[in-house]
């Protein structure tokens, strides 16, 4: 038996060579066939700054290198984000959006497509109506005069409901040959319009709020007994909280906005990671990062690549998780709490 | 106060059964006001839909509520006005809108759009307030069928998606409307032109033949196996490089569109999506430079007559016919596309052309290069 110090160092290196492995097999994989010998002198090339003219020089480096860093991106986003909250709500059933973030913002985007096209517009509005749907959930919670977790996840509700009724209803109103489809798409998810300019995008705020979130990990630690034991330790349940809950919010809209509702990621990762590696947040949360990431790379390399038509990514997270979930809730057998 | 309540009760109650009683008359007096009307018998006549179910129609057709995208579109073809198209698909209504058909025929402009949703759901109390004599439906839609006939309308149902399909189609409608002539006119051009097509295939066995992808939208959804695009692409002497999939439009990745790598990309008019697009290459997570039919400006739009020519329609041998233009300018050498679509206007629509209309429907500002 190793010593826990040792068990967790292995831990550490093995999914961090994970991550490694699926970002290096992302680049050289996919629809364009290209050898790995040929890559490796595309990427060297690349980095020496020697921009190639070619087309597998393109699909390198303008398609699959940026759409796997959104990966990174956005699986470590969510993955965390899901971490923090289920640590703050006390709550394993609790995913990034159960406070309406999700929701939220495909309405936004729904809408935007609906007036303009799937154009900056419509980003935009993601963005806004994400971060709006979460401030009117808090604001509703606190309508009872307590900040207690259940009236946030019921407030949540609330407003997802009204948000998601509000998307039936421009699906139902937007035309079936242009709109249609392209809020369809959108809503189920698609790494396709990752580009180095949204990568700026989105990248600047989900890096900046995993960082928080990552610095206040002790903090969920105390949150996660309950406030008022937090109260006795002297912190104040309420205020921090709050910036898990903003922080949490601007990771999951900016990867909404970017990619479309892609759920699941949020509430599965910190789980298996929870089995990996127990349920200290000190380690959860990193360690959550690293395994959404080299999920998310994964999904998405069979979502372009197992046939000539792209299968959206909603539908994948899903199917490939659901299954590889199922099995570790079996080996576990209910001792993750 | 509790007098007060009762009152109110009861005079609510009061007016309750007024608006009941009166709405009962009301029913009744429509009821009989049409009973003659139907029972008098306007004569009736038996026409067999592309399911092969016998319908019973008015023999004078006079009120016809379209269901199907491109079908209102048939009707005006063969009937030569839009006068008959008493509602029509919002889409439909949509496509009119912003296409030629607007100046040739205003009288749709009135038709009704609400009757059916963008899901081709119906509202049936919409329907029996339009009152048409018959309403053309899709062959999934059976149900609908029934429920029209509980409310004494007739419905006929159509199958498209092939070329035979709009032939057969086109005989409908002419059946329908008890102008046989203008039908069979109309499938006279298409087999016309299908022989013709067909007179060329020696020419082309020869011939290099270009990769081709039609693209729909900015979504990367592209003509697949099993679409009319694929027909028209390889009649004309293309190959469609999309044939792996099945269905009729599919979502692919750019890198897949990079492997095709096409030599001319043809622009539905299902979206906005422009020539010019891709070549300053707007969209997020696309890459066109490197594609062969961009670095050599081989992007065209697709024109658009009374409906969008990338579906089937009454238009799609002139089409096939732009298409060859297209894709193999020397061997399709026997008409001019201006011409061709100049006597077909005249000939089916009694129209005459203007060449800023033909500049409209060919897109000449951004096919240019083509010089049709």
């Amino acid at each position: 038996m190793l010593s826990k110090r040792q068990n967790l160092k292995f831990i550490w290196s093995t999914v961090l060579a994970v991550l490694l492995i699926t970002f290096f097999v992302s680049l050289f994989g996919g629809r364009y066939v290209i050898s790995p010998y040929e890559v490796s002198g595309i990427l060297i090339d690349g980095l020496l700054g020697e921009a190639g003219d070619g087309m597998a020089f393109s699909v390198v480096w303008n398609l699959r290198l940026p759409r796997t860093l959104l990966n990174c991106f956005v699986g470590a986003g969510l993955a965390v984000a899901g971490a923090a909250f289920q640590g703050i709500f006390r709550n394993p059933l609790v995913s990034p959006d159960v406070l309406g973030v999700s929701s939220g913002a495909a309405f936004g985007a729904a809408f935007g497509i609906l007036l303009s096209g799937i154009d900056h517009l419509a980003t935009v509005m993601a963005l806004l109506f994400g971060i709006v749907s979460v401030f009117m959930t808090y604001t509703l919670s606190k309508l009872r005069g307590e900040s207690s977790t259940l009236s946030l996840v019921l407030s949540g509700m609330i407003i997802s409901a009204v948000f998601s009724a509000l998307i039936s209803l421009i699906k139902y109103v937007a035309d079936p040959y242009d709109k249609l489809p392209a809020i369809t798409y959108w809503l189920m998810g698609s790494f396709a319009s990752a580009s180095y300019s949204n990568l700026q995008l989105v990248g600047v705020p989900i890096f900046l709020g995993t960082i928080v979130l990552l610095l206040l990990r002790w903090r969920i630690n105390i949150l996660s007994l309950g406030d008022e034991d937090a109260y006795s330790l002297g912190v104040n349940p309420v205020k921090t909280r709050r910036v898990i809950i903003i922080m949490a919010t601007l990771i999951t809209a900016s990867c909404v906005t970017v990619t479309g509702v892609i759920g699941w990621v949020g509430l599965v990762i910190p789980h298996i990671c929870r089995m990996l590696i127990g349920v200290d947040h000190m380690n959860l949360l990193p360690v959550s990062c690293v395994v959404g990431a080299a999920f998310m790379i994964i999904v998405d390399l069979i979502a372009r690549t197992v046939t000539a038509a792209e299968i959206p990514i909603g539908i994948l997270t899903a199917l490939v998780g659901a299954p590889f979930f199922a099995l570790l809730f079996k080996r576990a057998k209910g001792d993750w709490q | 106060m509790l007098e007060n309540r009762k009152k109110w009760l009861q005079g609510a109650a009061l007016l309750l059964a007024a608006v009941f009683v009166l709405s009962l008359a009301g029913c009744q007096n429509g009821g009989r006001g049409k009973n003659p009307a139907t029972g008098q018998g306007t004569e009736t006549k038996t026409v067999t839909d592309l399911m092969g179910n016998q319908v019973k129609i008015k023999a004078n057709v006079e009120k016809i509520a379209v269901v199907p995208i491109p079908w209102a579109t048939i009707v005006y073809a063969v009937d030569g006005t839009g006068g008959r198209i008493a509602g029509m698909h919002p889409s439909a209504m949509k496509a009119y809108q912003s296409s030629i058909l607007k100046a040739m025929a205003p009288e749709m402009a009135n038709a009704n759009s609400t009757f059916v949703d963008n899901n081709f759901n119906m509202n049936y109390e919409e329907v029996a307030k339009l009152k048409p004599d018959v309403v053309v439906i899709w062959d999934y839609q059976p149900e609908i069928g029934k429920k029209l006939a509980e409310l004494g309308i007739p419905s006929v149902m159509i199958k498209y998606g092939t070329l035979e399909d709009v032939q057969k189609g086109i005989k409908l409608v002419g059946e329908m409307i008890n102008r046989p002539e203008q039908a069979n006119a109309l499938i006279q051009y298409h087999q016309d032109t299908n022989s013709y097509l067909k007179s060329k295939e020696s020419m082309l066995a020869g011939k290099n033949k270009p990769k081709v992808l039609y693209l729909r939208d900015e979504q990367l959804q592209v003509a697949a196996g099993d679409s009319v695009n694929r027909i028209m692409i390889e009649t004309a002497g293309g190959v469609n490089v999309s044939n792996e999939g099945s269905g009729q439009w599919m979502k692919v990745t750019m890198e897949q569109v990079m492997a095709w790598n096409p030599d001319v990309i043809v622009l539905s008019n299902f979206s906005n999506v422009l020539p010019e697009d891709l070549y300053a290459n707007k969209f997020s997570g696309q890459d066109w430079s490197k594609v062969e039919a961009v670095k050599n400006k081989r992007v065209y739009k697709a024109p658009m007559g009374i409906y969008r020519w990338d579906a089937p329609c009454v238009e799609t041998p002139l089409m096939i016919k732009w298409l060859g233009k297209v894709l193999q300018p020397e061997v399709y050498t026997d008409y001019d596309m201006r011409n061709e679509l100049r006597s077909f206007y005249q000939t089916f629509f009694n129209y005459k052309l203007s060449d800023v209309e033909l500049d409209q429907i060919l897109n000449s500002k951004q096919n240019s290069d083509l010089k049709l």
